[in-house]
This record gives C-alpha cells, sequence and structure tokens, in this order.
C-alpha cells in the first residue's frame, strides 16, 4: 500500500476524538477569541489613537510664541487642515477594510483582506512619521528665523543653522530608527504567519 | 429565530460535526493543550459567522472551511519550533490491532511528515485525506484548478521526499 493511501485509509476511520458535549460547547461560544485578527484590530485602533491625539496635541497645544512669516503661517494652515482629512480618510479605510473581513470567504481572498486592513495603519504609521519630520523641520526653519541675529556674524548663523538641522536629523533619524524596531518586533508577532501563508497562495499562482 | 433557539441548533450541529474540527486541530497542531486551544477558536469563530449561514452549502462543508480559515490565517499559535516538539504518539489515534508493525511505523512518520509542512500545505493534505475534488480545493483555498492540481502534487512529492530522508522508504 503507498505510503499516502495508508495515512489515507488511518485518516478517514479515525473517529476516535475526546467528545466534547453540548454544555461545554455553549460555554465555548461565550468565550472571548484570541485569534490573530483580533490583536491586529486592537494594536492598529491603539496607533489610530496615538496618531489622532498627536494631531489633536498639535492643535491644542502647540502654538508657538515666535510668529512665522506670513507665507509659512497660510501653509501651515493649510497642512494642518490636510492632516486633519488624511486622518479621517485612513480611519475611514480601516474601518471599511476591516468590515470586508469574513471567515467564510477563501483563504487566499481572507489573508489578503486582513494584510489589507493591516497594511491601511502601516501607511498611517509611516505618514505620521513623516508629518513629525515635516514639523520638525518646519519648527527648526521658524526658531532659525524668529531668532534675534543682529549681533551674529556669518559664521555663527552657519553653525546655528547647522545645529538646528543636526538636532532635527538625530531626533527624526532616532524617531525612524524606533519605529522600524518597534515594526519588525510586531510583524514577527502579528502578520509574519499570515504574510508567509499569502506569499505561498500568490507565489503558486505566479509561478503557474 | 431567537437568539436562544439559533444557539441551541449551532450547538447541535457543531456537537454531531465536532471531529471535522478536532482532525483539523490534529493537523495543526502539536500537543492538547493547543489541540483545546484551536479547537475554541474555531467554535468561536463558526459561531460568529453562523448567523450568516444560510443553510445552502451543507455544515459540515461550510464547517471545514471556516476551520481551515482558522487554524491557517486566525490561529496565532504556539511560539515553540516544531522540532523542539515531542508530540504524544498515543495523539495519533493509531488503534494498534488494526495496523501491523511496520504500518504502525509508517503512520507515525507520515504524520509527522505532514506536520512538518507548511499551513498551506497542510490544508491540501486535508483536502485530500478528505477526499476532496479540485475544483473543491481551488474554492476553498482561492486558487486555480490547475494550480491546485500541481500544489497538491508538489505536497506529495515533499512528503516523500521528507520519508526517504529519515530513510522510511
Amino acid at each position: 500500500m503507498d505510503g499516502l493511501d495508508l495515512l489515507k485509509k488511518h485518516w478517514q476511520n479515525d473517529q476516535r476524538f475526546p467528545q466534547i458535549n453540548k454544555d461545554e460547547i455553549q460555554l465555548m461560544l461565550h468565550k472571548k477569541s484570541s485569534s490573530l485578527l483580533k490583536w491586529i484590530f486592537i494594536i492598529s485602533l491603539i496607533e489610530l489613537f496615538i496618531g489622532v491625539c498627536l494631531h489633536l496635541k498639535v492643535y491644542f497645544y502647540d502654538s508657538p510664541v515666535e510668529t512665522k512669516p506670513f507665507a509659512l503661517e497660510i501653509f501651515s494652515n493649510v497642512v494642518d487642515a490636510l492632516l486633519y482629512l488624511v486622518t479621517i480618510y485612513f480611519i475611514y479605510c480601516f474601518f471599511t477594510a476591516y468590515r470586508k473581513i469574513k471567515n467564510t470567504t477563501n483563504t487566499k481572498v481572507l489573508l489578503s483582506s486582513i494584510l489589507r486592513t493591516r497594511k491601511t495603519v502601516n501607511d498611517y504609521i509611516k505618514f505620521n512619521v513623516y508629518v513629525i519630520i515635516y514639523a520638525l523641520s518646519v519648527e527648526g526653519i521658524s526658531r532659525f528665523l524668529n531668532t534675534d541675529m543682529h549681533d551674529w556674524n556669518l559664521a555663527q548663523s552657519f553653525l546655528y543653522l547647522v545645529f538646528l538641522a543636526a538636532v532635527s536629523f538625530l531626533f527624526g533619524w532616532g524617531l525612524i530608527y524606533i519605529m522600524k524596531k518597534y515594526y519588525r518586533f510586531l510583524y514577527v508577532r502579528l502578520v509574519n504567519k499570515l504574510d508567509r501563508n499569502y506569499e505561498e497562495l500568490e507565489r503558486l499562482e505566479e509561478t503557474n | 429565530m431567537n437568539a436562544n433557539k439559533l444557539e441551541q441548533e449551532f450547538v447541535d450541529l457543531l456537537e454531531r460535526n465536532q471531529n471535522i474540527l478536532h482532525k483539523i486541530c490534529k493537523l495543526y497542531t502539536y500537543d492538547s493543550a493547543s489541540h483545546q486551544d484551536l479547537f475554541q477558536e474555531i467554535v468561536i469563530q463558526l459561531w460568529k459567522s453562523y448567523p450568516k449561514f444560510n443553510g445552502d452549502a451543507k455544515f459540515s462543508t461550510w464547517a471545514y472551511r471556516v476551520s481551515l480559515n482558522t487554524a491557517i490565517s486566525l490561529y496565532r499559535g504556539k511560539k515553540t519550533k516544531i522540532s523542539t516538539v515531542e508530540w504524544d504518539q498515543s495523539f495519533l489515534n493509531i488503534r494498534y490491532e488494526e495496523y501491523n508493525a511496520a504500518e504502525e511505523e509508517q503512520l507515525i512518520h507520515l504524520y509527522d511528515a505532514v506536520r512538518l509542512l507548511s499551513d498551506v500545505d497542510k490544508a491540501l493534505v486535508y483536502m485530500y485525506l478528505e477526499d476532496k475534488d479540485y475544483a473543491e480545493i481551488s474554492e476553498t483555498l482561492g486558487i486555480s484548478e490547475g494550480n491546485a492540481r500541481v500544489k497538491m502534487n508538489r505536497v506529495k512529492k515533499k512528503i516523500k521526499e521528507l520519508l526517504i530522508k529519515k530513510g522510511v522508504i
């Protein structure tokens, strides 16, 4: 008998499993899921919430004492308005994508819809990192333009500019580094398995 | 249908069809604690989508698809590496009086080989063992029928290679 035939014979005759009775099943129905999707949802909500809090904080508390040049002020207001629109757009996309996840669809569609939902949040976080880097640059430029440099010579002004640029760069670089570490950590725990399984199905379609 | 009646109906159906879940848990887990864990998660996922189960498909067909989806896409699993897990062979349910020593050994190695496969390959093995046709495999996994056939041949080859590597055949 061929190996797999033997396995099939055993498999099909195998009905001896510890049986779960109706009461136990009933109890199980009311337990909480610990699925990857649930964790992805919770973590995504936390990340979206942090993103929104960050924008609100900037809006309510971060009104610099220094006055920005008029053009920069207008530009900042336009960017602020766009930030809110983009945030609303990301939240809309996240919930729309989340609602499309159905465990009754085929495996490939299910995997792809979970990954798409998570990607929306990843994109939102990336967007926020860019926003923070942008805010740092604007802050640096504002400080430079608002600093009283009457008594400074060109070299001092240049050094001050280099200092501001270096601080902004280091802060931005540190932020990107932390975010990359965070995502590597999160990726392995949450999405790695889904990604691997999706890639396997996708690769099959590509190579044949 | 009121909530209690729906719940009762679901519990009845699930109790009758629970071996489908047990079999999938047997493929995707390595010990009884994980088996129970996955079983529990599948029950939750089935119950969650049961109100939309319209009865066009057989409950068993619908249940095995949701169960496979749960094992492949939703179950978090244990962090333990497969190679470090010494699984309990009594878990395999091999009734000794039905198989001779050589067959028994071969069965243990076959299950061992299946456990080393990827999640997707295990799904194919499950459907092969359950005698599902390629149209159904294609529909369940979301790949074309031709690719389901190709993939199935690769899985069989992979199992054979694993057995050769172990010196079983």
